[in-house]
């Protein structure tokens, strides 16, 4: 079944955002959720995080969107944290060499 | 008992975003039918999600969607996956900096990654080998240093190239000789169930001449029993070449000592079979000194199997042909005329009798025309008279989308004035493209006969019914215009031994009129051997199925003759005599204009007895008046 297997859920609190991503992210499902990380950083937020602990699954495509947030977020100087997705998706930061790029934080 | 996973998976989908997830699980579910462990499938699923999405995203850049193709395959503690793309290769693009990514990660995730041109130098396609522990299937031998899987995808693009049965068999026996066998025999399995050799490769002592022998060997009755039978069984078979084998499969003594110089030390006979249909084998001839066969018996079957994809398009391919070729025969020898046109009217089949029924010499020629051409050399009209043009007929209704009746018409050759009545019907041909099927009968004969039967009763009638015969007769004239001739004068002889124009019937009021003109200004002259006197004179009819010019020139007394003679436009004419108790009492004319039908044998002998009746009614009428 390849119905839904993605969806995001946004929570604003403040000048924070947490936006949790659920389920598998890949090329058919990477516009939306670009799309409300755009809408978010134009937000003046004083924190941004992403929240993987129920992703399932992420390939480069997903992975290039999270490094484009990364950066525009320096530019921004708005603080980016991740919060560590399972261990077949925190493989891939290892693999690309992209893991010192982010900062990693369990959710409090 | 559970039923075994099918070795291999296969799914061809359109080059959509959404099929990277729906690839993805299929590749994983089939690794995990098979036994592979999750640490094994995610590797899996990471990889082919970047190599389809490097298809989706990067081979289809500025043109439209292609096809996406993908393939697993189970081996021993391995799985193979194959994604081949339809687009133009991946090249980098500029937007798309997620390449480099894609393919680090699917360089980490399989065991090997190949990229390459697809087959034919279209697309792309992505090899893939995961180590997958637990996994059953054929050694492919996916490990470092070991080019085994490199020779089973060369065979494998082999099979599947277009080339068989042409070059294809040799390239296979040159693809295993020298790396996996000393010598190797392919042989396909004839329609009696006997193996013919197709094709063979040998490297070793006795060199090219020992090849080429093997190539061309027949072999003997025992042998042939000998591989049919170890084939029967549908698995691999290993044969230790001695002494006893040797001469039980040679000829004679003399061949006996050559097949031995070949020093073989086992010969493998390989089923290849498509779906437990036997199609041939693969034989191959290993030498001592390469590794015991039993051992890669699982290797060596799984090169078979890919071989015998070769033959299962081989088979089908001249399957359809002969299908195709009986199809031709049966269609060639109906007497009915047959033509296959498309949308434009470009006729793509005729059967002979179709060449015959449009006047060309042969069905190439048919096949060479333009549409409309082969028309244009027709008038064409319906039974009453009216045009037909060519989106009248039925084919070409029909593929309008529009009704499509039985069309009976009547088609005059241009060239020949010949007379063709024709019914013609059309079926659609459902085969991928839009196609009408005309069957055309010629049905001139039994037309012909029914309106002269016709004719014959109404005319017949007349004759009886008055004995105003003059009036009489300009009926029966009238009668022949415009279903038999263009037009029909009557001429009698009177009291004073002159003719007299009783009836002159035209289509075309104009040339009525000229033709009047022409009579008055011109009356026959009897006494001459031309025309109506000469037939007046000796009673033999004349028919001229083509007046020609020259004919004009030769009849016409002055250049104003020729003239009206010319306007009129005649193009075949009958003259035919009225003769009662062996008087010649006048003469029937029959003409033939614009409608550009030829008078033949048929019409004039009706036009006889229409002109025996007509001559005996008059004959009657004048004795009783």
């Amino acid at each position: 079944v390849t119905e839904d297997v993605f969806e995001f859920a946004t929570h604003e609190q403040g000048d924070s955002a947490v936006v949790r991503l659920v389920g598998e992210l890949d090329l058919a499902e990477v516009a939306p959720l670009k799309a409300e990380l755009d809408r978010l950083c134009a937000n003046g937020l004083d924190r941004l995080t992403v929240d993987l602990r129920e992703l399932d699954f992420l390939d480069s495509t997903g992975l290039h969107l999270l490094m484009q947030l990364r950066s525009h977020c320096e530019s921004q100087e708005l603080p980016l944290t991740l919060v560590p997705g399972p261990p077949s998706v925190q493989r891939l930061f290892q693999i690309t060499g992209t893991d010192d790029h982010f900062t990693f934080e369990p959710a409090p | 008992m559970i039923a075994a996973p099918a070795p291999r998976w296969h799914r061809e989908v359109d080059a959509e975003p959404t099929v990277v997830a729906e690839l993805r699980h299929g590749v994983a579910d089939f690794a995990l039918a098979h036994g592979a462990d999750q640490d094994a499938v995610n590797n899996m699923m990471l990889a082919v999600s970047e190599a389809v999405t490097n298809a989706i995203i990067h081979a289809f850049v500025g043109r439209e969607r292609g096809r996406v193709g993908i393939t697993a395959e189970a081996g021993e503690g391995c799985v193979l996956v194959r994604v081949l793309d339809d687009g133009r290769g991946m090249t980098p693009h500029p937007e798309s900096p997620g390449l480099g990514l894609g393919l680090t990660m699917m360089a980490s995730m399989a065991t090997r990654c190949d990229i390459r041109e697809g087959p034919s130098g279209v697309g792309t396609e992505v090899r893939l080998a995961f180590d997958a522990p637990g996994v059953a299937g054929p050694a492919f031998g996916i490990g470092e240093g070991d080019d085994r899987f490199e020779l089973l995808v060369e065979v494998e693009r082999i099979a599947d190239q277009a080339g068989w049965p042409g070059e294809g068999p040799d390239e296979l026996v040159a693809l295993i000789v020298p790396r996996i066998a000393d010598a190797c025999t392919l042989d396909i399995v004839d329609a009696a169930g006997e193996p013919q050799r197709l094709a063979a490769h040998y490297e070793g002592p006795g060199g090219p001449e020992l090849a080429e022998y093997l190539a061309a060997r027949r072999p003997t009755r025992e042998q042939i029993e000998l591989t049919v039978a170890s084939l029967r069984s549908g698995r691999p078979r290993v044969l230790t070449v001695d002494d006893e084998m040797v001469d039980a499969i040679s000829h004679d003594p003399d061949e006996a000592s050559w097949l031995r110089t070949m020093d073989l030390a086992h010969w493998v006979n390989l089923p290849l079979q498509v779906s437990d249909q036997l199609l041939g084998s693969l034989g191959l001839g290993l030498s001592p000194a390469r590794a015991a066969p039993e051992e890669q018996l699982p290797f060596l079957q799984a090169v078979a199997d890919r071989a015998a994809r070769g033959f299962a398009n081989t088979q089908l391919i001249s399957e359809l042909q002969r299908t195709r070729q009986r199809f031709e025969r049966i269609l060639g020898a109906l007497a009915e005329a047959v033509t296959v046109h498309d949308e434009r009217g470009k006729v793509v089949y005729a059967n002979e009798a179709a060449a015959r029924l449009l006047g060309a010499a042969s069905v190439d020629e048919v096949l060479a025309a333009e549409p409309g051409e082969l028309a244009g050399r027709f008038i064409i009209t319906r039974e009453d008279g009216s045009p037909v043009v060519e989106a009248d007929l039925p084919g070409r209704r029909l593929l309008a989308g529009e009704e499509h009746p039985t069309l009976l018409t009547r088609s005059v050759e241009r060239s020949s004035g010949r007379v063709y009545w024709l019914l013609t019907k059309a079926t659609q041909l459902d085969d991928g493209g839009r196609l009408a099927v005309n069957i055309i009968e010629d049905v001139t004969e039994e037309k012909n006969a029914e309106r002269r039967q016709r004719f014959l009763a109404e005319a017949g009638e007349l004759l009886v019914s008055s004995r105003d015969y003059e009036q009489t007769l300009q009926h029966v004239a009238a009668l022949f215009v415009p279903s038999l001739a263009d037009w029909c004068a009557l001429d009698l002889v009177d009291d004073a031994g002159d003719l007299q124009r009783v009836a002159l019937v035209h289509g075309d009021p104009e040339k009525k009129r000229r033709a009047d003109e022409l009579h008055e200004r011109y009356p026959p002259r009897l006494g001459t051997d031309q025309g109506l006197a000469a037939v007046l004179l000796d009673g033999r009819s004349l028919l001229v199925p083509e007046i020609t010019d020259e004919m004009l020139a030769a009849t016409a007394r002055d250049a104003e003759h020729e003239r009206l003679l010319a306007e009129l436009g005649m193009r075949s004419a009958m003259l035919v005599a009225l003769t009662a108790h062996g008087d010649r009492i006048g003469v029937l004319s029959l003409v033939n204009s614009d409608s550009q039908r030829a008078f033949d044998d048929s019409d004039l002998a009706f036009a006889e007895e229409v002109a025996r009746r007509a001559a005996l009614a008059v004959d009657n009428a004048r004795r009783l008046g």
